[in-house]
């Protein structure tokens, strides 16, 4: 054992990296940015943990007026008193994630039933949103009702009393976690390992020196980019199929959509993969560097585009960054066709895809500019 | 035959951060014409063959081929362009690498293409052998191959038999005559000087400019040396 020999070894990797100064930005400035964004993401603010619903009144006695107006005052709730027709409309566009529905009987099954029930009807497309609008739905019944109800002198009501009949506009109780992640973690996978994937093979062109050579050859720039886009394609295609067909016959999860639609959501999302991997192929001098771009890449796609935190319970500042995400309209669209089986032709689907559509395009030129800037 | 050149150079420049890689580089290979591009590393030779393969744009000067910008001429797949260093899909054999530069360059019978290039480099036995298997001679002449698919009208070889064995270099030679006989023009670097004294014209290049041309023998008539190795060193060394 020579010291002499390990110190060598250390001080020639310290020597090395202090040259890649790309390098060591990304090794300082990835984990700030990271922590930065994590750290803001998960501070409380107000609003965030509130729930938009529907409260709609149709009890023909006093009591269902009386407790709506308790509901819609709880500070748990962002809550609109609606018409029953209403309430179901805002439900199917996205404006509210609950309604919460005091029946005809209200009034009258609370005398003669001593029961209180209230019918909450989620929206149910998204397990996350779920969870957050019934927390919502439980502390707003708890902290405004009690009070409601004492006030009212019904015989022998009280919050223990209150029960919650839950239905799904979409999925429901029989839905597994695992068909509700299916919808957003198909395109997830694809696009990460697609990203990836070209992203260190165009880096292996470059770097190999077989880049020059196709360069200077009648190839174009362009054409250059859409053999690779087309090239990419069949591998992305074939991810598609194997874990379409593998999520919904070898695990029998749950999808209401037409499969056509799945594939075409899907397309739009590796077509954004194989660009955005271009394109930073294009910003790393080697391997190392573009192992660093993941992270970059990847984290701020699972935080905020609704994958696993709900976009709506994002802090006011970051949520409009969640519509510059890819990731976040593949979501929607995803889980419009697989939970919600909206047919391909769809508003949100045909916008959502028309979005990744657009994304790809413009990545593919920015990439074919950056090719032919490394040239001049 | 036409009296366009080959390949016309005048007053090349190129700058890269603080140092003149080209500066004011002139230059003609005539069509059947071979032309050595001589110069300590550094020189400037790689530059200019990229700047010849439309890679490096000038930041002056001029560069035609065939009467056409460097770009169009590439477009138009007249220039076989083989980088110093063998880039090739290691993936791939020897026959999918030269097929796919055969239908980048468009060529009207690539699979003739093919046979000939890889007859021409004697690799014809190897041809589905995975590149990555080869050793590093072998992946010179495959390289070498690609660039002369098609018998492009100019051929920019940048250090062509580097790990090539001497019976192999010789049959290099005699191949590259049969290609100028029929009007091929050829800009070649090199180190090696037997390479050198086989050029119809050699051209000296040092800080980015060409500082001696002629024939081997005059070259060596002007360094009053008796060998090209010494003549190129001692011009190498005189001050501009």
């Amino acid at each position: 054992m020579s010291g002499r020999r390990i110190a060598a070894v250390a001080r020639r990797i310290v020597e090395q990296f202090r040259r890649d100064r790309r390098t060591l930005a990304l090794l300082v400035g990835v984990p700030l940015l990271l922590l930065l964004l994590i750290g803001y993401l998960f501070t409380p603010s107000t609003g965030s943990a509130r729930a938009s619903v529907a409260i709609v009144n149709e009890d023909r006695g006093p009591a269902g007026a009386a407790l709506a107006d308790a509901l819609a005052a709880s500070p748990s709730l962002d809550a609109r008193r609606l018409s029953a027709t209403d309430a179901e409309g805002a439900l199917r566009d996205g404006t509210v994630t609950a309604v919460i529905d005091f029946g005809p009987t209200f009034s009258q099954d609370a005398l003669t039933q001593r029961r209180i029930a209230l019918a909450v009807r989620l929206e149910g497309s998204d397990i996350f949103v779920n969870g957050n609008t019934m927390g919502a739905i439980q502390k707003a019944v708890f902290e405004s009702i009690s009070g409601a109800l004492a006030k009212l002198q019904l015989p022998g009501a009280s919050t223990a009393g209150i029960s919650l009949n839950v239905t799904y506009l979409y999925g429901g109780p029989d839905w597994g976690t695992l068909d509700y992640l299916a919808p957003v973690l198909i395109p997830f996978l694809a696009f990460f390992l697609i990203f990836l994937l070209t992203d260190v093979s165009f880096l292996r062109e470059r770097a190999s020196g077989t880049l020059e050579r196709v360069l200077a050859s009648p190839l174009q720039r362009t054409e250059l980019v859409i053999g690779y886009i087309a090239g990419f394609f069949v591998f992305a295609l074939l991810q598609t199929v194997i874990l379409v067909v593998f999520a919904l016959y070898v695990l029998g999860l749950r999808s209401n959509g037409p499969v056509v639609a799945i594939f075409v959501v899907q397309i739009g999302i590796v077509l954004v993969a194989v660009n955005l991997g271009l394109l930073l192929s294009a910003f790393a001098r080697n391997e190392f560097q573009a192992v660093q771009f993941i992270p970059i890449v990847i984290l701020p796609q699972i935080l905020l585009s609704g994958l696993l935190i709900p976009i709506a319970s994002l802090p006011d500042l970051l949520r409009p960054f969640a519509w510059a995400m890819p990731l976040t309209y593949v979501n929607e669209a995803s889980r419009a066709v697989m939970v919600k089986g909206a047919p391909l032709t769809d508003a949100v689907v045909v916008r959502d895809v028309g979005a990744l559509l657009l994304l790809a395009l413009v990545l593919a030129v920015l990439a074919s500019r950056t090719i032919r800037r490394e040239v001049a | 035959m036409p009296t366009t050149a080959a390949l016309s150079a005048q007053g090349v420049r190129k700058r890269f951060h603080d140092i003149d890689a080209l500066a004011g580089l002139d230059l003609t290979v005539a069509a059947g014409e071979i032309v050595g591009l001589l110069g300590p590393n550094g020189s400037g030779k790689t530059t200019f063959i990229r700047a010849v393969a439309g890679l490096v744009r000038p930041d002056g000067g001029t560069i035609e081929v065939l009467g056409r910008q460097t770009r169009d001429a590439v477009a138009a797949g007249v220039v076989g362009y083989m980088t110093q260093t063998a880039a090739l899909y290691q993936e791939l054999t020897v026959e999918e690498n030269l097929s796919f530069f055969a239908a980048l360059r468009g060529l009207r019978d690539p699979k003739a293409a093919i046979s000939e290039a890889l007859g021409v480099v004697d690799i014809t036995s190897r041809r589905r052998s995975i590149v990555a298997t080869l050793s590093g001679g072998m992946r010179q002449r495959v390289s070498l191959a690609i660039a002369l698919l098609g018998r492009p009208p100019l051929l920019l070889l940048d250090e062509p038999t580097v790990g090539v064995d001497p019976a192999q270099r010789r049959e290099f030679w005699s191949y590259f005559r049969t290609l100028t006989r029929a009007g091929t023009a050829m800009l070649v670097s090199s180190h090696v000087m037997d390479e050198a004294e086989r050029c119809d014209r050699l051209a000296l290049i040092r800080s980015g400019r060409v500082i001696a041309q002629g024939s081997a023998a005059e070259i060596r008539g002007r360094a009053g040396t008796a060998d090209l190795e010494e003549a190129f060193l001692k011009l190498s060394d005189e001050p501009t």
